[in-house]
């Protein structure tokens, strides 16, 4: 619990020195004139003091926070990095494959690893939702999407 | 007497059938919306706001606005048959509401869910009605320092009402303002974090931000989780609470309705919060507290008319302020600014039609819900029984959708991923969403006032603490701060360990 709270104090701290940085550069003006970079300037500021006192909170404090219960996924690690990767390819593959040959393709891969039924099953889930969704967002709503290579 | 002349325009302009279909439109998949765990209004709205573009903007808000009181409808119908909460303002719901139906009385449950929430949506649409013109035209009184000022409190607020560490949840809100900056400075035409980015010279969009990080978010969380589900269907024999019902409901839902009301209307306060304050009141105002938790109706009516009374209260400040209460209104703001309405005081005087015509909406879709909510509850019962990987996979898609059809871009649907993988992270480590996207809605208002009260106040500071009102507004909002850092417990948590 405190290895994660100090992970995420630090990368806040790091962040805010990037923001301050680069808020300077943008400009931070003065009282008289404020200049573009100030909100952020102060955001950046505020945030690397909160971060720096959380992270050293870790080391001084020997109270332990409440934890929250957390929802833990069915996967394992290297099953959700799967589900994250492909949620880019999907966007990526959509233009050149078409939305509707793309999105049964990412239901099948979607579904294979988050049930447990046979082929044929998934096929039909997949199929149900692609023309589902193809159905209500492009002929009633009239949504234009990508035709892909196959102009489906 | 000009009030009722005003709510009669506004009926002439919500009963057009045009309107009256896309109010239906917006209850029903409100309530769906609050029926599905896993997706919430906020990501709902944000999904379905670019197919509104091409509607009028009073039809678009009606559809939208009824997403917000039908979700809190659908929460308790998952809460009492499911023991789920389908949003998160029914959490408190699912500890009498559940018994209720394993006794048997989930008929009069969801019965007396549906006419509390009547009762207070109807009164609390009648305190928007009278409430907003009042605060609009104060302020009309107000400067860039008030404002300034006002959402200042606003965010502290919010901080302070979360669940868990107020600095972490100050930390969301510094990542909210500095994320509300990406794009080009509208002041001085300076680019601001676009590192040659075509697409962020216009900012990052509201839609992309809500539906990845309440959206993706949420399904990544819980992707490929089963919920094993007893679904009480079976034993729904009847849904008219009886005599003793109404009679022990009656105060529980006035007192209700007034407190969810009264806090709904302050900027920053989730409706989660009244709820849990209107059971513990409840609770203690009984003669036999030790019953609540086991299945009495008063646990049932009390939070359900409070978290209906709280989310149409939360348009007070959305119309007539144009502060957004929460993350959902916060959505419907941008909604506002891409249809070409400005929010403020100023809405109401310029633009009548629109204001009355979404209030006098707001009634018709609490009578619309109320007749359809208990007829449709077979409906409901069906969706339930989809299997969660089915639904998840089926809302990734629609995120997908709804990012898309913003600008026909795959660039906001890579955003919205992004967003999403931010906004499960977020989760992980125990860090709120709503304080960063309600900053990251009000950071470009907040900027603007605040560089505008420097520059007529020829860089001086103290011209927030010179002027009354917005001196009032910075007091509260250091005293806030003040108390947060006294007090050991949240006063979230101390609600939670109370109600329990």
């Amino acid at each position: 619990m405190k290895d994660s709270h100090r992970i995420s104090s630090l990368f806040f701290l790091v962040l805010s020195i990037f923001v301050c940085q680069q808020a300077i550069v943008i400009g931070v003006g003065s009282l008289h004139t404020p200049g573009p970079g100030l909100l952020s300037f102060s955001a950046g500021l505020g945030v690397g003091c909160l971060s720096l006192w959380l992270l050293l909170e870790t080391f001084i404090s020997k109270r332990t926070h409440k934890e929250k219960t957390k929802k833990e996924t069915n996967l394992n690690t290297s099953s959700f990095i799967m589900v994250c990767v492909s949620l880019f390819v999907y966007a990526m593959a959509v233009n050149w494959l078409g939305f509707v040959l793309s999105t049964f393709l990412f239901m099948i891969f979607l579904l294979r690893l988050t049930e447990s039924h046979r082929w044929w099953i998934t096929i039909i889930e997949a199929s149900l939702i692609t023309m589902g969704n193809y159905v209500i967002f492009v002929v009633w709503l009239g949504l234009s999407l990508p035709k892909g290579f196959f102009a489906w | 007497m000009d009030t009722l002349h005003n709510f009669y325009m506004g009926l002439t302009v919500a009963l057009q059938p045009t309107n009256l279909f896309y109010c239906f439109i917006g209850c029903l998949g409100g309530t769906l919306v609050g029926v599905l765990p896993g997706i919430g209004c906020t990501a709902a709205v944000a999904m379905l706001l670019p197919a509104t573009f091409h509607l009028n903007p009073i039809s678009a808000i009606i559809m939208l606005s009824g997403i917000a009181y039908g979700s809190a409808y659908g929460g308790s119908t998952t809460a009492i048959l499911v023991n789920v909460p389908g949003e998160t303002s029914s959490v408190v719901t699912c500890m009498d509401g559940y018994q209720m139906a394993r006794k048997g009385r989930a008929g009069p449950a969801l019965g007396m869910a549906a006419f509390g929430s009547f009762i207070a949506g109807t009164l609390a649409v009648v305190g928007v009605m009278l409430l907003s013109p009042i605060l609009a035209r104060a302020a009309l009184l107000f400067g860039p320092p008030e404002y300034f000022a006002l959402m200042i409190m606003s965010m502290t607020i919010v901080t302070y009402l979360v669940q868990g560490s107020m600095p972490r949840a100050l930390i969301m809100v510094g990542l909210g303002l500095i994320l509300g900056t990406v794009g080009m400075d509208p002041m001085s035409g300076r680019d601001r974090f676009v590192y040659g980015i075509l697409e962020l010279k216009d900012g990052i969009s509201v839609a992309t931000m809500a539906i990845g990080m309440f959206g993706v978010a949420e399904i990544l969380s819980s992707i490929g989780a089963s919920r094993n589900t007893e679904i009480f269907a079976a034993k729904i024999k009847g849904y008219l609470p009886n005599r003793q019902d109404l009679k022990d409901c009656a105060a529980p839902i006035g007192r209700a309705t007034l407190l969810g009301f009264a806090m709904g209307i302050f900027p920053g306060l989730s409706p989660m919060i009244p709820t849990y304050l209107s059971y513990g009141i409840e609770k203690r105002l009984s003669k036999h507290p030790e019953k609540f938790g086991t299945g009495v109706i008063e646990g049932v009516a009390a939070p359900e008319a409070c978290n209906n009374a709280a989310s149409t209260a939360g348009f007070v400040p959305l119309l007539s302020l144009g502060i957004p209460s929460n993350a959902y209104n916060a959505v419907l703001l941008g909604a506002f600014m891409i249809y070409g309405l400005q929010p403020g005081p100023l809405l109401i005087q310029s633009n009548p039609t629109f204001f009355w015509g979404v209030v006098a909406s707001m009634y018709i879709g609490n009578v619309m819900l109320v007749i359809l909510n208990l007829p449709l509850i077979p409906l409901w019962v069906t969706v339930l029984r989809i299997p969660y990987s089915l639904l998840s996979a089926m809302i990734l898609v629609f995120c997908f959708l709804g990012a898309y059809s913003i600008n026909n871009s795959m660039t906001d649907v890579i955003t919205t991923f992004i967003f999403g993988i931010v906004g499960y992270l977020l989760k992980k480590y125990d860090f709120e969403r709503a304080p960063l996207v309600l900053a990251f809605v009000l950071g470009p208002l907040i900027e603007n006032a605040l560089r505008q009260s420097l520059r007529g106040s020829d860089g001086n500071f103290g011209i927030f603490f010179t002027r009354p009102i917005s001196a009032s507004f910075l007091i509260v909002a250091i005293g806030i701060v003040l108390t947060a850092m006294i007090k050991k417990r949240t006063f979230v948590d101390k609600i939670a360990e109370d109600t329990n």
